[in-house]
Parts: C-alpha cells; sequence; structure tokens
C-alpha cells in the first residue's frame, strides 16, 4: 500500500463506523419519541430516520474508503445487518402509525445490529494501531510517519508543522497538498460534529477536553454553567464514574437528570461513549441525547395511567377507610346511648373516644399513603427496599382482594432488599400488576378447584431481585400474555379502564434497568419483575429534588 | 417536509421504464439564509431546470456509475446576484460549502438519478452533489469528497 492509498484508505474509515453508530442512536430516539406521544409526524421522522441509518451501513464495506473496514471483515457484518434491517422494513410502511409489536421489534434489530457494528469499530481502530506500528518499524522516513500517526488517528486531524518535515520540494508540495487535506477532514468533521444536535465532547485520561460541539457548549452555558471541564465531571461522576480521569470505570447506561439553570428543570440525558483516539492519543468521546421532551411525555402518561390506577384503586381506598370509620360510627353511637340513657360512666366513655382517636389514625395512614401517588416525584431516585415496596403494596390492595374472596400469600425477606430508582414508580408498577390480576378473577373461568389466591413472591437470583406474581384466575392467551405490556391493550373488556397500567410498569422496570415478562403457568398468569440488586449511595450527585 | 419527502420516496422505490415524477418538495432553495425567499422544489420542478449526465467513480462505489442531474451552475442563476457560496444541507444536518467558481469551473450536477433511477433515501437519495471525478483528477481530494454531499435537503446560496 503506497502512502497515498494508505491516507485515504485509513482517512475516514472508523469515521464510517462512528457516524453509524450515531445514526442507530439517533434512529432509537426518534423511536422513543413516538412511542411517547403517537404524533404522526414522528412516525414519518422515524421511518426517514431509519433510512438515513439504513444508507450509512453499505458504505462500511463498499467503496475504497471502506478498504481498512472491509480489512477487518465488514462485508459479512453488512450483508448480515442489511438482512435484519430489511426483515423489519415491511412492518415499517410508509405512512400511518406503527404498532406496538413492530415497535418492540424496532428496537430488537436496532440492538441487535449494534453489537457487530461497535466490533467491527473497534477491530478497524486497534487494525490502525497496528499498522502505524508497522510503517514506523519498517523505518519509513520521520516526516512520512508523523502523517502515519496522524491518520491513524480515528476521525481525528492535525495542522502540520511544515518546518518539522525535511523535504525536497516535490514532497513539500505532497505534503501542502496532504496537509489541506487534513485541514479539509478537520473541517469535515467539524461539520459533522457541530451538526449533531446532541452535546458531543472528546476528552483523554487527564480529563482534558480535546473537541466539544456546539451543542455541548450550548449545554455548558445555559444548563451547566462554570466552564466546560467542570460541567464534564457533572456529566461522568452523574454516570456513577469518580471523575473523569477514571472514566468509563463503574459508569452505568440509562438516563441521568441534571438540573438546567435556566430554566430551572430537570434536562434528563441519555449518554453514549466510546473509545477513539485524537491527534493518536487514546480518547473518550462521549454524546449525551436530551431526551426531556420524552420523558416528560412518558411522565405525563405515567401520570395519566396513575389517576386510571388511582380510579381503581377508589374502591379499595373506600373499602379501607370504611372500616375505621364504622367502627368510629359505633362508638359514637354507642357513647350517645349511653349519655342519652343516663349512664354517667366515664370510664365506658372514656374507651370508645380511644378508640375513635386509634380508627382516625388508621385512615389518615390510608389517606397519607394515597396522596404519594398522585404526586409526581419521579425525581427522587435512591435506594429502595424491595422488602417494604412488596409488603407495602400488598398490604393496601389485601382488602380489596379478601372482599373478592381472593386469597393473597406474600412471601418476602425482611432483610433489606436493595435496589435503585424511584420508590413511586416501582410501587406503582407492582400495584398496577397486582390490580390486573385481581381482575383477572372476573374475567376467566368461574369454575375453579382450588380457592382464588395471588401469591407475591420476592426472591434474590444471582444479581437481580425477581418478585413473581402468579394468580389462580384461567391463563391468559400466549400472544397476549406478550402483548399485555403495550400500551392500550386490556383484556378487560368494558370497564372504562385504559389499559395503559402494565404498559407503564413494563417502561418503569425497564429504566430501572430491569425486566418484565408475562406468562402462563398452571392454572393461572404469572408476571416476573426483575429489578438489579443495587446498592448504591442513597444520595445520587447529579439528582435534584424539586 | 418530512412527509412530503417520505411519499416522495415512496414513489422512488417503484421502478419504472420511464421517469417517475413525484409531486412533493424534494428540494428547499434560500438565498443569503433568509427563510422569507425559500423556494420548494418537486422532482419534475427540479429536472426542468435542465438535466445533464456524469459517468464517473466514486470513493463509494466502486464501478463507474451515471449519475443524472441539475448542473450546479444553473441553480446559481436562481440567484439574483453573482453567488460566491453554495451552502449545502442534508437530511441528518450534515452540512458542506462549495465555492460558486467551482460551480462554475466544473460540470457538477446536483444528481436526481443515478443509472435512470430515482435514488431513495436508503441509496443516499434523493439527492446527491457528483463531481467529474474521472474526467478531472485533480478533483479526486478530500475537500472534494467532502462536498459530494448526499441525502440533501437544503440549498442556499450566498451572495
Amino acid at each position: 500500500m503506497d502512502f497515498r492509498s494508505l491516507l485515504s484508505s485509513s482517512r475516514t474509515s472508523s469515521w464510517i463506523g462512528s457516524q453509524a453508530l450515531i445514526e442507530l442512536e439517533k434512529t432509537r430516539t426518534a423511536l422513543a419519541t413516538y412511542r411517547a406521544e403517537r404524533r404522526p409526524k414522528d412516525a414519518d421522522a422515524l421511518r426517514l430516520q431509519f433510512d438515513i441509518f439504513w444508507s450509512r451501513v453499505p458504505l462500511l464495506s463498499e467503496g475504497r474508503e471502506a478498504e481498512l473496514m472491509r480489512q477487518v471483515g465488514s462485508a459479512p457484518i453488512v450483508t448480515g445487518i442489511l438482512l435484519n434491517l430489511e426483515s423489519i422494513l415491511p412492518r415499517l410502511g410508509d405512512r400511518g402509525i406503527l404498532s406496538d409489536d413492530t415497535l418492540a421489534d424496532l428496537e430488537d434489530v436496532l440492538s441487535e445490529v449494534e453489537a457487530p457494528l461497535l466490533k467491527n469499530q473497534k477491530d478497524a481502530l486497534n487494525l490502525k494501531a497496528d499498522l502505524a506500528e508497522t510503517l514506523v518499524t519498517d523505518g519509513l522516513n520521520s516526516a512520512v510517519w508523523i502523517f502515519v500517526i496522524l491518520f491513524c488517528s480515528a476521525g481525528s486531524v492535525a495542522t502540520v508543522a511544515y518546518h518539522q518535515i525535511r523535504t525536497t520540494e516535490q514532497f513539500a508540495e505532497r505534503t501542502r497538498q496532504e496537509a489541506s487535506n487534513i485541514s479539509a477532514l478537520l473541517t469535515g468533521f467539524e461539520n459533522f460534529a457541530n451538526a449533531l444536535p446532541t452535546g458531543a465532547v472528546i476528552f483523554n485520561g487527564d480529563g482534558a477536553i480535546l473537541f466539544a460541539n456546539t451543542a455541548f457548549e450550548n449545554l455548558v452555558g445555559e444548563a451547566f454553567g462554570g466552564s466546560k471541564e467542570e460541567a464534564l465531571e457533572t456529566i461522568v461522576t452523574a454516570l456513577g464514574s469518580d471523575s473523569a480521569t477514571s472514566f468509563p470505570q463503574k459508569a452505568r447506561d440509562g438516563v441521568f437528570h441534571v438540573l438546567d439553570r435556566r430554566r430551572e428543570d430537570n434536562l434528563a440525558m441519555r449518554p453514549i461513549w466510546g473509545a477513539t483516539h485524537w491527534l493518536s492519543q487514546p480518547a473518550w468521546v462521549l454524546v449525551l441525547q436530551d431526551v426531556t421532551d420524552i420523558r416528560k411525555a412518558e411522565l405525563a402518561l405515567m401520570r395519566s395511567s396513575q389517576l386510571a390506577t388511582l380510579g381503581e384503586m377508589s374502591t379499595a381506598v373506600a373499602h379501607e377507610i370504611n372500616q375505621p370509620l364504622a367502627i368510629v360510627r359505633a362508638a359514637a353511637q354507642t357513647s350517645l346511648l349511653a349519655i342519652s340513657r343516663g349512664q354517667s360512666d366515664l370510664s365506658l366513655l372514656k374507651e370508645k373516644f380511644i378508640r375513635i382517636e386509634r380508627q382516625v389514625v388508621r385512615a389518615k395512614a390510608i389517606t397519607d399513603q394515597m396522596r404519594m401517588y398522585g404526586g409526581s416525584r419521579d425525581k427522587e431516585t435512591a435506594t429502595i427496599d424491595l422488602g417494604h415496596c412488596v409488603r407495602s403494596i400488598t398490604g393496601m390492595i389485601r382488602s380489596s382482594l379478601e372482599s373478592r374472596d381472593i386469597g393473597l400469600d406474600v412471601e418476602a425477606p425482611v432483610s433489606p432488599c436493595p435496589t435503585w430508582g424511584s420508590r413511586i414508580a416501582i410501587e406503582q408498577a407492582l400495584m398496577n400488576i397486582l390490580i390486573n390480576a385481581r381482575d383477572a378473577f372476573h374475567s376467566g373461568s368461574d369454575l375453579r378447584l382450588d380457592a382464588a389466591l395471588v401469591r407475591v413472591r420476592l426472591i434474590r437470583e444471582d444479581d437481580f431481585w425477581l418478585v413473581a406474581i402468579t394468580d389462580n384466575a384461567g391463563g391468559i392467551d400466549q400472544a397476549v400474555a406478550e402483548t399485555l405490556i403495550h400500551p392500550f391493550v386490556t383484556t378487560k373488556s368494558g370497564t372504562g379502564a385504559p389499559g395503559l397500567g402494565l404498559a407503564v410498569a413494563h417502561g418503569t422496570i425497564k429504566e430501572m434497568g430491569g425486566t418484565l415478562t408475562a406468562r402462563n403457568c398452571s392454572g393461572g398468569a404469572r408476571f416476573d419483575v426483575r429489578l438489579p440488586y443495587r446498592q448504591e449511595d442513597a444520595t445520587d450527585p447529579a439528582s435534584t429534588t424539586a | 417536509m418530512m412527509t412530503y419527502l417520505t411519499r416522495a420516496l415512496a414513489l422512488a422505490l417503484v421502478i419504472l421504464a420511464g421517469p417517475a415524477i413525484a409531486t412533493d418538495t424534494v428540494l428547499t432553495v434560500t438565498l443569503n439564509g433568509t427563510p422569507s425567499t425559500a423556494r420548494h422544489f418537486d422532482l419534475a420542478g427540479l429536472e426542468a431546470l435542465g438535466v445533464e449526465d456524469v459517468v464517473t467513480v466514486t470513493p463509494w462505489i466502486a464501478a463507474e456509475t451515471r449519475f443524472s442531474g441539475v448542473p450546479l451552475r444553473r441553480l446559481l442563476e436562481l440567484a439574483p446576484a453573482p453567488v460566491t457560496e453554495i451552502h449545502v444541507v442534508a437530511l441528518n444536518d450534515y452540512t458542506a460549502t462549495i465555492p460558486a467558481q467551482e460551480a462554475r469551473d466544473y460540470a457538477i450536477i446536483l444528481a436526481t438519478r443515478r443509472n435512470d433511477q430515482l435514488m431513495p433515501v436508503r441509496d443516499k437519495g434523493p439527492l446527491w452533489i457528483i463531481y467529474p471525478l474521472s474526467q478531472h483528477p485533480e478533483l479526486d481530494t478530500t475537500t472534494t469528497h467532502q462536498r459530494m454531499v448526499w441525502q440533501i435537503s437544503r440549498i442556499d446560496l450566498q451572495y
């Protein structure tokens, strides 16, 4: 490979890979945007973004620029990815709404194609590093190996210090041409980076920022305040790392929140990061997607489902509160009767008043718990004791089940079962599942060999907590079981309750790094909630409370 | 505009013997970045400006390919004064700036078709700036490759 072709072949190879990965992320965002509010224009935007991502894939194996990628086996990868994309294409159609099945499958396809893309990218980067070594040891003169090293930096450029190069006139001309190629590359890269709607920053192992695009600088100015380096430290610690110098140790995926000073609101950001080179030094690139609007839409959805759930829970609440009220009434009536009959035994009256006071306290505890569900406290994330959640929620629904002759069997450890997330959100999710189980007994068969029973078990499974909620209300159709977690699918007819509960539960659990699955088991259905075992600091440095 | 584009592309996917004309916007042209000067072109309107062929290799397609499209210098005529720079924006917001003189010196086209077929977004369509690289090897540089923007949606003429 001669000097010139080496330069052009290594020029944008991993660049191409980076672009493909970024368009993949943008497709994910478009999917989430559509899912949040279901606007037709967002469906069209998703289709377009999917096509844009698609168009990036063949570039990894076709043409001159893909030389390096082909060397690390991009051709079969591209074929595989295109097959995957083709498989989902007919279901996207070219207009109209997209079904939840389609969205879920699209999500799966995107995850499937991501792994080979990442691997190919890494292999290409490693190969470039090897190439640089080879050429240097082959004894090329220092002028050339400066270029080679520079070009072996992925997507990076530098201006050349001419005076360092001892050259003949002809070679000088060629280096000037290549230097202008390099600065064209720099401009191209900057164009691309600055066109990204997401903040992107490249930094090295010393925490020094090597490049930051316009969107990132805007974020710093508007939201974080302070210097870019300070903003970077804030972001990196919000992701779980100790500092930029130890990144990405301990860094975790998932949406995190930072305070936007100007808007006095929380920004929800989703990070993507990867290894790269900049001026031949290893560096990290961190891209931040602002998913605040999506989060807000999801929150709005969750709140509307909370209200729907509240509607359903109101009967349970009424039942709960009616009990203490009934006792209060009986006590008051007895006291009035005693007084009207002239009985002056104060100790009897005292006993009645004590009883009344106790019942009022009991009723207040119930209303206190209910009040929690109305508030939007999504911003509070902390270590949660899952056992406590399970006991609290099952306690709340117990009488509602008993009034329908449905038994409730709960097993949860008394020792702490830590996971990390929003307590309100997970309690909401568990409640939705339990309500679903309760209601299943209506629509199921009336003939049951065993007494109606809902069983809740919380056990540790490797790195996860498993909350298994089973009922014996008769099985659900397997196809229906899989779709129950999708919004608006409900097997309850005519109750006026939109089937949002399980969908939101699914979303919440997923966001906490867990899974929700539904399937049949003997005589009934089983919902498995898995949440990661996590012992985090109770105070997350970047999350704020309202 | 996204909606229009998707519909235009749906038509583009149908491979016909003759040209398939879409009736939705594929390109918006503005002057000096001013939105009120925006002129929207559908495929027919664009090709009505006159079409030329360029047969060339590109860094992304190994074989020589025949591209047809509107010569860039024809687009310059849309401005009331001599254009200095052509600012091109793609669907994913990638941008590039082409010095207008290059459009006058070389047969650069805004390609609408590749081998007579319309180009879907998946195939880097609907519009692609193609330089006559095979005819002018001096153009085969990184700088030029950066300017061969595909998936174009907007062009701004600066003067």
